[in-house]
């Protein structure tokens, strides 16, 4: 596969390996050039395609290729909608025509987009409200408060794919430990103080 | 000699209430910090120590959460025997501040670390502590470094360079974390800041040193 050059997803219109299977972006699957099972050079007959057929690439996931992760060779299907539903049947529909050469010179195979799957639902951000809350918290508890601190930042940071938790994370990290350090070098202060007071 | 151990008491007065009865001892020589503060950054200069071995100063992932959680657990003896002391709730000694002290000091560059080179928007590389044998590791070296400063087996010199060398190490690396996360990404400026934002520091606490704690004491007579 050539992933040195670079073309458009049909679906999302992103640019992409020109050799990848599946657009990086959206998801979709693209067609793939397979070796003709019969050895035969089918480049004359498909426009557009220089020596194979496309079939759908996802073996066993199932869900993208409804024939169980077989490969449909377009020369096997022409006319038999019920070995392949959604090969040539399929394009032919697409077209409003029928025929070998219909087939062959329209896009080469496209499968049947998967179902669209429900979209995760991104997590809310924190409110500065919670985050003013937080860092106050967590400032004015002595030791206890700190020590709470850098373990909230510490699962902040380890928040996949949301910045604003791992940005805020880091920075909470960043300072407990200022505070925890400057109020333990500080201690002694307050040592000398009660000393004295005593 | 004489002005090593003025920069080593020089450098704990900073920190440090410097009572003889609390400090290790080394035949008449004390070391210049109380047995807490020794147990504090002899941990913070195994780990960094350890840091620098395995050359992980770059490491970018933060500690899993459990080992976060039991490291920062380890903390909290420290602060229940400093202050339910102070208050005179229970006696403690100086193995007991060393000892806790040092599980105390230990976490610390294992936060620090990844606090300065963390990636908020990208994949981090490199993990502080990448087997879960290395966190007991550390720690044997720790409690092994502390009875050997606990029985005198390091030397007076040595034992003040631990000190003195952890000391600097958490100031600096603290200057360089909150450096780092300013964005001032170019190596040398970083560098450069960060050595003058150590300096201003050390120069900030020896005059509050020097103006305020050092007469206080004496006006206690501490």
């Amino acid at each position: 596969m050539d992933y040195n050059t670079q073309k458009q997803c049909s679906y999302c219109g992103e640019t992409i390996p020109a050799g990848a299977g599946r657009c990086p972006y959206c998801g979709s699957i693209l067609e793939v050039k397979v070796d003709n099972a019969f050895g035969t050079d089918t480049s004359g007959q498909q426009q557009g395609m220089s020596e194979s057929s496309t079939y759908t690439p996802q073996a066993g996931t199932g869900d993208e290729n409804p024939s169980g992760g077989q490969v449909h060779e377009n020369n096997m299907n022409q006319g038999t909608g019920s070995e392949d539903p959604y090969g040539a049947q399929y394009q032919n529909q697409q077209s409003g025509e029928s025929g070998y050469n219909s087939y062959n010179t329209q896009r080469p195979y496209y499968p049947r987009q998967r179902p669209p799957v429900a979209p995760v639902a991104p997590k809310q951000p924190l409110s500065n409200g919670l985050k003013v809350f937080l860092t106050v918290l967590f400032t004015i508890l002595p030791g206890i408060g700190q020590l709470a601190g850098i373990i909230t930042a510490i699962a902040f940071m380890s928040s996949e794919d949301d910045s604003d938790r791992r940005s805020f994370g880091v920075a909470l990290l960043v300072s407990n430990l200022v505070m925890f350090v400057l109020s333990c070098i500080s201690c002694f202060v307050i040592f000398i103080l009660a000393q004295g007071m005593s | 000699m004489d002005i090593i151990e003025y920069i080593f008491d020089l450098t704990g007065s900073l920190i440090c209430h410097q009572l003889p009865d609390r400090s290790l001892a080394y035949g008449d020589m004390v070391l210049p910090v109380c047995a807490r503060d020794t147990g504090i950054y002899a941990g913070v200069f195994t780990s960094f120590v350890f840091l620098m071995l395995t050359r992980r100063l770059k490491a970018q992932k933060p500690l899993k959460l459990a080992a976060a959680a039991a490291m920062v657990f380890l903390m909290i003896p420290m602060l229940a025997d400093g202050a339910l002391s102070y208050i005179g709730v229970i006696e403690t000694n100086n193995t007991a501040r060393l000892f806790t002290g040092l599980l105390f000091g230990l976490p610390i560059p294992f936060l620090l670390v990844p606090a300065a080179n963390f990636d908020i928007y990208g994949h981090n590389e490199g993990a502080v502590i990448k087997r879960w044998y290395e966190v007991p590791l550390v720690y044997l070296s720790g409690a092994l470094l502390a009875v050997m400063l606990l029985n005198g087996v390091v030397p007076y010199i040595a034992a003040g360079l631990i000190f003195v060398s952890g000391f600097l190490l958490l100031i600096s690396r603290l200057v360089y974390t909150i450096l780092a996360r300013t964005r001032l990404q170019e190596r040398k400026r970083l560098y450069g800041f960060t050595f003058l934002g150590t300096m201003t520091v050390l120069s900030f606490m020896y005059l509050l040193s020097e103006y305020v704690l050092q007469p206080l004491k004496n006006m206690f007579a501490i």
